[in-house]
């Protein structure tokens, strides 16, 4: 009896499911919202909640009010992390995206062997952000680093340097070895962009008298535009919470040249365990995320208006 | 595209491609050959642009060699756990959210979609700090392979639904159509219509998921610290600050490290690249 009921019940629910369409998309994505809800919203209030508290293991828990945030404020080296922050976003940035458009323009010819040099291109996208830190720490190593070796054969540099060790340069370093793993990336949706570009339009600009510079600027750059502020958000956002290669090229140093931001959050929170205080330079990192995508937004906006 | 006639412009093209594919190679190539090289050739000057006389013994000594109360080889069986895992549940949650939210009429799906992007603009430390909490003190999933699981399921969720919603809505809407005439029910429509004509969306967006989640730093430092979770890239920036620094081990566990990202990438290159740009492109 209780059988053929579920049997029963079982049925016209999935009738209603049939009929439904609703009702059977809320079910589909039921789970999936759960998870957002779970991993993202309620931890995304939680921190917030957290950034007027002093949450630290060593004292209870006390409501500090905007006290976290006048603190960050108070730090000077804290303030100088969000201009190293911006530093790094703005060189890494900049390679990319020059060095990813003019790749995508020279790989939208057709040339022997394009599909292989396209598949090959993603190798470094592919290396754990570790891995690239490793490679790099060996590349630009003061003892056995190929970079010393040739630059000496070179006669560039007197004798070998140790360049991590040097604030600059290892700033510098950082940034190259960011760019290397992230502008495959950039060529690979600007070459996307590009490929959604009609033939005829370079044919009509052509016959038009217009010359390379002028075809690029004109017909290429307007079409890639998209992209390419696809492209400079994700970057942003990523290259904003570098952590990965800074962590394993420098730890921060030499003399905190390299500790941008992103690593300040993660030695308040997790090294010296003041999650409150943590928490709210979290929070103002997301704030600067939020105004760069509005920013890039807003500039889009008006060059597609010019 | 304008085509490149003119023979001087064709070299430039070449040695310009030349020089992107040394440039982009060189490294990977460079921790290939170191690790096939003994630590007193590594010192040599001038260094050897190709091992003298490669050897795997650096390969053998850190995957079986205990090192610091662990041996890599566990980091390696921790981290293929953990991202095909994750792979398998993000491409099973991907797929009936994106093929919701792509073809069914549903009042809200326009504003998950918007909170699915907006989740992306989110440092990761933000969340990270409540779920350490959380994880630590309620939960009590600090140092279990599920907290990664857990962590990384949200982390990639949105991408893979974003990457197989964009999938979704390339796939004719007349065949599924045609299925429900023939008497198919909406998930046998989903599971024998749909999903198959998506395979490569599919798989693009599992290597995704597993290639993020392998290669995946921050979140794993965090919540692990025995043999019990220890992934790959935890295990690897360990060797370079607690114990004396054994070269052979941190090259050949980079090249090991790096090996199946690299190897999944290529395979799947047309695929990956495929969804990936599709995402982008069509914002």
């Amino acid at each position: 009896m209780g059988l053929v009921r579920t049997l029963s019940y079982r049925q016209s629910f999935s009738g209603r499911l049939e009929r439904n369409e609703g009702l059977f998309a809320l079910l589909l994505v039921l789970p999936a919202m759960l998870i957002v809800l779970a991993l993202y919203i309620y931890p995304l209030i939680y921190s917030l909640a957290i950034s007027f508290l002093r949450s630290d293991i060593r004292y209870p828990e006390e409501f500090r009010g905007l006290k976290n945030y006048i603190e960050i404020f108070q730090e000077p080296d804290l303030l100088v992390s969000f201009w190293r922050t911006i530093y790094f976003t703005a060189a890494s940035l900049a390679i990319e995206m020059i060095g990813g458009v003019a790749i995508a323009v020279a790989f939208n010819n057709k040339f022997l062997g394009r599909p292989a040099a396209r598949s090959l291109i993603l190798i470094p996208w592919a290396i754990p952000p570790v891995v690239n830190g490793i490679i790099w720490n060996w590349l630009v190593h003061a003892k056995i680093g190929v970079l010393n070796y040739i630059l000496y054969s070179l006669r560039l540099i007197p004798r070998y340097k140790p360049w991590l060790a040097d604030p600059g340069w290892a700033m510098n370093f950082i940034v190259l070895a960011d760019a290397w793993k992230w502008t495959p990336l950039v060529v690979l949706l600007v070459l996307a962009g590009l490929q959604a570009i009609p033939e005829e339009l370079y044919e009509a600009a052509t016959i038009d008298g217009a010359g390379g510079l002028a075809v690029f600027f004109r017909v290429t750059l307007p079409v890639i535009s998209w992209p390419i502020l696809v492209t400079l958000i994700l970057r942003t956002v990523e290259a904003i919470r570098v952590f990965d290669i800074i962590y394993v090229m420098t730890r921060g140093g030499p003399a905190n040249a390299t500790k941008l931001t992103t690593f300040y959050v993660w030695e308040i929170a997790f090294k010296h365990h003041m999650m409150g205080k943590g928490a709210a330079l979290a929070w103002l990192i997301t704030v600067l995320i939020v105004v760069l995508a509005v920013f890039y937004y807003r500039l889009l906006n008006r060059r597609v208006e010019l | 595209m304008a085509a490149v006639t003119k023979p001087g412009t064709r070299v430039f093209l070449y040695l310009f491609v030349a020089l992107v594919l040394i440039t982009m190679l060189f490294p990977f190539y460079w921790i290939v050959n170191m690790g096939l090289q003994t630590s007193n050739q590594l010192y040599d000057i001038p260094p050897h642009f190709w091992p003298p006389k490669a050897t795997l013994e650096n390969f053998r000594s850190v995957l079986l060699e205990e090192r610091g109360l662990m041996r890599f080889y566990e980091a390696v069986f921790n981290t293929l756990i953990v991202a095909s895992i994750t792979m398998a549940v993000c491409v099973a949650l991907g797929s009936i959210t994106g093929y919701a939210l792509a073809r069914l009429n549903f009042k809200y799906g326009l504003y998950f979609l918007f909170v699915l992007i907006g989740t992306q603009m989110v440092p990761p430390l933000v969340d990270l700090i409540p779920l350490y909490i959380i994880f630590s003190r309620i939960l009590k999933l600090v140092d279990t392979k599920a907290a990664l699981i857990i962590g990384y399921t949200g982390w990639l969720l949105p991408i893979s639904v974003w990457i197989l919603y964009g999938y979704f809505q390339t796939i004719p809407k007349d065949l599924e159509s045609a299925a429900r005439i023939d008497g198919c029910t909406r998930l046998q429509a989903l599971f024998r219509v749909v999903m198959p004509l998506s395979a490569p969306g599919i798989a693009a967006t599992a290597i995704f998921g597993f290639i993020s989640s392998a290669n995946e730093f921050l979140f794993a430092m965090i919540f692990t610290s025995t043999r019990k979770s220890i992934t790959i890239p935890v295990a690897l920036s360990d060797m370079i600050g607690k114990y004396q620094i054994r070269y052979g081990d941190m090259t050949a566990g980079a090249v090991i490290a790096a090996a199946l990202p690299v190897i999944l990438a290529l395979i799947f290159q047309k695929y990956l690249v495929q969804s990936l740009t599709a995402g982008g492109i069509k914002g």
